[in-house]
């Protein structure tokens, strides 16, 4: 919460005195992005160097690339269906990069958002598209025309939306040919509804909240309708156009620049191009679906751009740049290197890996206490590991462009509570939970209650909000489906514990107050190292209720996750 | 009520709710930075104001303007209870 609270307004005055130029600045962001392209996709053999494998030599780190001889990785481009090697696949989105942060550099404040705007446009396309991205660029028209409407431009913008409208869903890009009567009928039918139906509702106050709500919550929506459409026809197929998906995935941002509307954040002229930096921005491309509430809203976005010297802000991103690279490289070599050294010494940990501790159990296989503890300590530092490589990149990514954004990501090994845990290991993510469900909870019920006060709030944070965004999560990756619905429902006790584990120890903090910081160098520092234990342990073991198994039932997982505890209970 | 007795009744609060014996608490003291205000610490703070000064606080009051130091947090205060 402070990285939020610290987001103060700041004018185009002191934007413009953080605005200076450093060559060399520019050359460490151009080296940076050059050793990510050496790395991670095939530039090496045309541009005649060795390959990354080959750098490595007769070092054992064969877990750290694949067939092509460069670094495997897990910066990738979410549904990706255009380009066959992924490797191309990141090129594309690194030029994208480098082509995007030296138009943000150097051109002018006022089209500095613009430029990035127009870059990513143009990666989207190449990545996905022409049909997906004028999908994703319409949805955002319309979902603008409702939060900003009464503008000049609005009949203009409704009659894009309408054009984007015939490209994403009519035209046939497989052919090429244009069905003028479309072609010229859906933009005079978008501009006509701007102005016949929509400018006119949304004058109305009760219609304009609920309008509004429809559109923010369009994704939401979708999935419920899905879902019923499957339980009304079992085996159908409900494809979601791409474009709608890529929209789809940016809920939880949308509903963060929502809550800053709401809260009188955003200013209702807003132009167009400043609304879509929010969402169309170089940093959002990579793993479209990972972590997707960064950087926030409006008001946390346009808080933190230009903020102090941008030199300053871009170099940081290239360490946490250096610092992604680290984790991207190591994780596999490192889960590797510690599964085979446990399984030498007889305790199995399944490769790291919970969900396979899971089946092998369901399944009638025998495991103990410490293989339980370990598997699931271990598969959280994997995680940890390759996530937050995945995180810190994105991060640095948005910091080349100026934005002074928080790490999503922040040592969660240093977390002596599930509290601090949420923060250091899901900063932006923990800020859409408290934004949109904890705070209209705190500010509205049980205000002469403390205690059930901050237990609900918690609770619909932690247990509810989090279990949503999972459901969002699930149903996005796949076609939404009452088989998604049942399976994220299934992982339930993982929302209640975590919940509870948040709630009791905010209550707990709330009759016993601290008396010390933690990692202050005096005799208690054992205590926070023993802290840090019991909190990612719970946290790692917790998660065997979000790695079901086909076979399994909720009870089996209740069994394996007492084990953890050494209580063995029967079948 | 007066601008530095709202500030005296917030630093008490502070000091005998998050007591950190390594700095020294003025009005100027950055309490996100150097105090001990992290995301349980502002609700309770929250709570706190509603409850000493008798004031509503909402969502969009929750921000790095108000909750900065002693001193915004009392004209925030102050703000509220003349309006």
């Amino acid at each position: 919460m402070p990285g939020l609270l610290k987001s103060i307004p700041i004018d185009d005055v002191r934007r413009r005195e953080n605005d200076r130029h450093r060559t060399r600045v520019v050359l460490a962001v151009l080296a940076m992005l050059s050793l990510y392209v050496y790395l991670f996709t095939q530039a090496a053999e045309p541009l005649g160097l060795p390959l990354p494998a080959e750098l490595a030599g007769e070092l054992d780190l064969r877990h750290v690339f694949d067939d092509d001889g460069n670094v495997e990785s897990n910066v990738q481009i979410s549904m990706h269906q255009r380009i066959e090697r992924s490797d191309d696949e990141r090129l594309i989105l690194f030029g994208a990069i480098a082509a995007a942060f030296l138009c943000a550099y150097y051109l002018p404040l006022r089209y500095k958002q613009a430029a990035l705007v127009l870059w990513t446009t143009l990666a989207i396309g190449l990545l996905y598209g022409p049909e997906a991205t004028a999908g994703l660029v319409g949805a955002h028209f319309v979902l603008y025309l409702v939060l900003h409407p009464d503008r000049g431009v609005g009949p203009a913008i409704a009659a894009a939306a309408g054009l984007a409208a015939y490209l994403a869903f009519v035209h046939d890009w497989d052919h090429g040919t244009l069905n003028w009567a479309w072609l010229a009928g859906l933009p005079a039918v978008g501009a006509a509804v701007y102005r016949v139906a929509l400018v006119p509702l949304l004058r109305r106050d009760r219609v304009a909240t609920l309008l509004r709500a429809v559109a923010v919550h369009a994704a939401l929506l979708a999935i419920a309708g899905s879902m019923l459409a499957d339980a009304a026809q079992r085996g159908r197929d409900w494809d979601l156009p791409l474009g709608l998906l890529l929209f789809f995935w940016q809920w939880a941002r949308v509903t963060m620049y929502y809550v800053d509307y709401c809260d009188g954040q955003v200013p209702r002229d807003l132009p167009l191009h400043r609304y879509l930096a929010v969402f169309l921005s170089p940093g959002v491309i990579a793993n479209w679906s990972w972590g997707v509430t960064i950087p926030q809203g409006y008001a946390y976005l346009n808080n933190n751009f230009l903020s102090r010297d941008k030199n300053a802000v871009i170099l940081d991103g290239v360490r946490l740049l250096g610092v992604a690279l680290l984790y991207l490289v190591c994780w596999d070599w490192l889960r590797s290197l510690a599964s085979s050294g446990l399984d030498a010494i007889g305790i199995p940990v399944f490769h790291c890996n919970t969900r396979l501790l899971v089946r092998h159990f369901v399944a009638g296989g025998e495991v103990g206490t410490a293989s339980v503890l370990l598997t699931t300590l271990l598969d959280l530092a994997r995680f940890m590991l390759f996530f937050g490589g995945v995180m810190h990149f994105k991060v640095g990514v948005w910091r080349l462009f100026g934005y002074d954004v928080a790490s999503y990501y922040n040592r969660p090994w240093l977390a002596t509570n599930l509290v601090t845990l949420w923060s250091r290991y899901a900063f932006h993510y923990r800020e859409f939970l408290v934004r949109a469900f904890y705070y209209p909870t705190f500010f509205r019920i049980f205000r002469r209650r403390p205690q059930l006060r901050v237990f609900t709030a918690s609770m619909m944070a932690a247990a509810v909000g989090n279990f949503i965004w999972h459901i969002s999560e699930r149903s996005f990756f796949r076609n939404a489906s009452l088989e998604d619905l049942v399976y994220v429902i299934g992982t339930w006790p993982y929302f209640i514990l975590l919940g509870l584990g948040i709630a009791g120890y905010q209550l707990f903090r709330m009759h016993r107050k601290p008396t010390r910081r933690p990692w202050t160098r005096d005799r208690w520092i054992v205590a926070d190292v023993a802290a840090v234990y019991v909190t990612l342990q719970f946290f790692g073991l917790i998660h065997i209720f979000m790695r079901p198994a086909a076979d399994g039932t909720v009870a089996d997982l209740f069994r394996l996750f007492l084990i953890g505890f050494g209580i063995f209970l029967p079948a | 009520m007066e601008l530095n007795q709202i500030a005296a009744r917030i630093h008490r609060f502070l000091e005998e709710e998050f007591p950190n014996d390594s700095v020294e608490l003025t009005g100027d003291t950055d309490l996100l930075d150097q105090w001990f205000i992290d995301s349980l610490g502002i609700t309770e703070t929250i709570i706190f104001l509603e409850g000493a000064f008798e004031i509503e606080i909402s969502r969009a009051d929750i921000n790095g303007s108000n909750f900065q130091n002693i001193a915004s947090l009392s004209e925030f205060v102050a703000r509220r209870l003349s309006a």
